[in-house]
């Protein structure tokens, strides 16, 4: 106890040294905050966004790889080869790995009305409706569009709230499904009746029971950017009929549906073993097994930049600090060689004359710390921004890749977003950072005091005291 | 009864050939005052450091109350059975004289209730009132730094009390004073006072007066 107390009084009579000390270790934790609180927050967005964008897999046809396989017919001209199919069974199957968090499947069909009208009907007047050819061969122009998910819980523009359901229910069996109130009106269909819609590929007609009907506020030609639209009643999304997948897939051959698959895997790092496993179950060699590593990349490159600023900006000052610091301590020692001598002269044992001078240190940089750890987080925010708006500045100057990638398509996704790389983020002091800045502050207090604790081990206070003589 | 023995001791500074002690045999009893007289560089230092197992001696033995100091806990020795007083005081100079005490019977574990108390009581002793004892040890002159040593050397009721030049920094009249005191410690608290020093003033208050010369110890009276 006594240790404690004279290193208390101790931190009192050699003001000038300790301020000094303490500055210098203060300036340290400030510093050292800044840099952590700064590092912790984007690495754990850099985290958040691989998982996301590192975890979703899409497969794409590899164009590159198709068109080398071409083969001249027999006429010996070269015709555009055609990527071979995935079945419904297939995606079906891949959705089935142990890899795999969740999946999300959209199927799209086009689909004739016989006996009903189509919002937007008369567009199509303007527009052939059938194409000459024997009657087999007729080609059948699609009027509306019947979607097929697998994610019922995350129907597109339900979650966002432009769409609603005002009557019925979400469709739960085969067969049924949700229409919209203006096609719903238009034809005087309410929950529970059933119409008839036309496969135009195979021109087999599928009976559908109306489980709900759903208000719509999206726009009747906003379509998703990068889908393929007609003019007409196709293109007017009051006539999209919503269905499950187990309905597209027992009543439409996969050929004639354009598959949007997506599925989640549970760490981004089991890409290669999902994509062996894909292989395995039949996935052909022309379609790539990817991530959204371009998007990835885009949004955290200045996130990224600014994380290796920080970490590099806390190691020079931990090394320049931490020399000058010894150099101070080592200083310090010399003054108090005497009072040492002095103390181990009247019987206190080095481990104890130890113990003081590392509690010395200790209660400066704790004192240190406190202030450190406050204004170091409070300074951190603006010390982030004004980094990041440098590094946004430095992505953004860089020259842009053109195009998308090369030879690579979606199979009947979305086109690439228009995605911003992130320009601010809100940092703040986490415990786990907390706790790192407190053990790096530990170690600048031991390194602060190892000098002296090397000093006593080394000399015997004879020796002190006879040099002070 | 001796206190302390000195037993054949001989001292060599490491790496040199010269012996600074030679075969010296001595034993301290309590209630003496015991004057080391010698020339400077005759070993009267080597002589202190080794009797208060601040260091130790090439060959022979030192023994309190029967025990080698080889044997013993040198710090604990120091800390407990022995109070040393420097001519250079050896004091915390940043501290008070009062904290300088209560931290010398901190580090002997002094089972004193009341350290302070006791520390003023001592400081007393010793001719320095309670003003003079919270002021810092460099705002003191060197008789009241002396006393101060004195002080701390008692803090811990040690049966030894060494002192090394214990007046070469003082002036005539602080040199009687501070000798009186330590005569006073042998006789009235049966201390074992033992001093070396080069002055003939000290020497007449000793009750064994000893020569140190070139490494020999002779009894002189």
């Amino acid at each position: 106890m006594y240790i404690l107390k004279n290193a208390l009084k101790n931190i009192g009579r050699n003001k000038g040294r300790n301020i000094l000390l303490g500055i210098i270790i203060f300036v340290l934790i400030l510093s050292t905050t800044a840099a952590l609180v700064i590092n912790s927050t984007t690495k754990g967005i850099i985290d958040d966004y691989k998982t996301r964008f590192g975890s979703k897999i899409t497969l794409s046809v590899d164009f590159d790889k198709l068109m080398s396989e071409q083969k001249p017919n027999a006429d010996g001209i070269l015709a555009f080869p055609e990527a071979p199919v995935i079945s419904s069974e297939q995606y079906m199957s891949f959705a089935e790995s142990e890899y795999l968090k969740s999946y999300h499947m959209d199927m799209l069909a086009g689909v004739a009305l016989e006996e009903l009208e189509a919002v937007d009907e008369k567009a199509n007047d303007v527009m052939a409706g059938s194409i000459g050819g024997s009657a087999d061969d007729e080609y059948i122009s699609p009027e509306a569009k019947l979607l097929g998910y697998s994610d019922t819980n995350n129907l597109p523009d339900f979650t966002d709230g432009l769409r609603k359901i005002i009557e019925g229910s979400l469709f739960k069996n085969k067969n049924e499904c949700l229409i919209s109130s203006d096609f719903a009106d238009l034809n005087g269909l309410k929950t529970g009746d059933s119409f008839v819609v036309k496969d135009t590929a195979s021109k087999k007609n599928v009976m559908l029971t109306v489980a709900g009907v759903y208000a719509d506020a999206t726009k009747a030609s906003d379509v998703p950017q990068g889908s393929f639209s007609l003019e007409g009643s196709y293109g007017n999304r009051r006539n999209e009929i919503l269905v499950g997948l187990e309905t597209m897939t027992a009543n439409f051959s996969v050929n004639d549906l354009s598959v949007n698959a997506e599925y989640e895997l549970k760490t981004p790092d089991l890409v290669k073993d999902f994509e062996k496993e894909l292989r395995e179950k039949g996935l052909p060699a022309v379609y790539n097994v990817e991530t959204d590593e371009a998007n990835y990349n885009k949004i955290v490159a200045p996130v990224v930049g600014l994380s290796k600023i920080s970490m590099a900006f806390m190691w020079v000052i931990l090394v320049v600090g931490g020399i000058i610091l010894l150099f101070i301590t080592s200083m310090a020692i010399r003054e108090r060689k005497y009072e040492i001598g002095v103390l181990r002269a009247m019987g206190m044992k080095k481990s104890k004359v130890a113990i003081m001078l590392v509690i010395e240190t200790v209660m400066i940089t704790v004192l240190c710390l406190g202030a450190g750890l406050g204004i170091g987080s409070a300074l951190s925010q603006p010390i982030a921004d004004s980094l990041i708006a440098g590094q946004v500045k430095a992505v953004e100057n860089q020259p842009t890749q053109n195009g998308s990638i090369n030879g690579a398509i979606s199979i009947g996704g979305a086109g690439e977003p228009d995605i911003e790389p992130l320009k601010e983020i809100d940092v703040s002091l986490t415990p786990e950072t907390a706790l790192q800045i407190m053990l790096i502050a530990l170690a600048l207090a031991l390194l602060s005091s190892s000098t002296g604790v090397i000093f006593i081990t080394k000399y015997e206070p004879t020796k002190i005291l006879w040099e002070r003589n | 009864m001796s206190v302390l023995s000195l037993e054949n001791i001989t001292y060599k500074y490491e790496g040199t050939a010269k012996q600074v002690l030679k075969n010296i045999s001595m034993d301290f009893e309590p209630g003496k005052v015991y004057v080391i007289m010698g020339k400077s560089g005759a070993g009267k230092s080597t002589v202190l450091s080794l009797i208060s197992g601040l260091d130790l001696p090439t060959s022979g033995n030192i023994s309190f109350n029967g025990k080698s100091l080889k044997q013993l806990d040198r710090d604990d020795y120091r800390a407990k059975s022995i109070g040393l007083v420097f001519q250079g005081y050896n004091l915390l100079t940043n501290a008070t004289a009062l904290e300088n005490i209560v931290l010398s019977m901190s580090i002997s574990k002094s089972v004193e209730k009341s350290k302070k108390q006791f520390a003023l009581t001592l400081l007393r002793k010793v001719g320095i009132d309670e003003e003079t004892a919270n002021r810092k040890i460099l705002k003191l002159s060197g008789g009241e730094q002396q006393r101060v040593g004195i002080a701390r050397a008692l803090s811990h009721n040690p049966d030894i009390l060494i002192a090394d030049e214990p007046t070469g920094n003082l002036d005539g009249d602080t040199e009687k004073n501070i000798m009186e005191i330590l005569q006073k410690l042998a006789h009235e608290e049966n201390k074992c006072v033992i001093v070396v020093t080069h002055s003939k003033h000290v020497s007449k208050y000793a009750d064994e007066l000893w020569g140190l010369n070139q490494g020999n110890l002779v009894f002189v009276k």
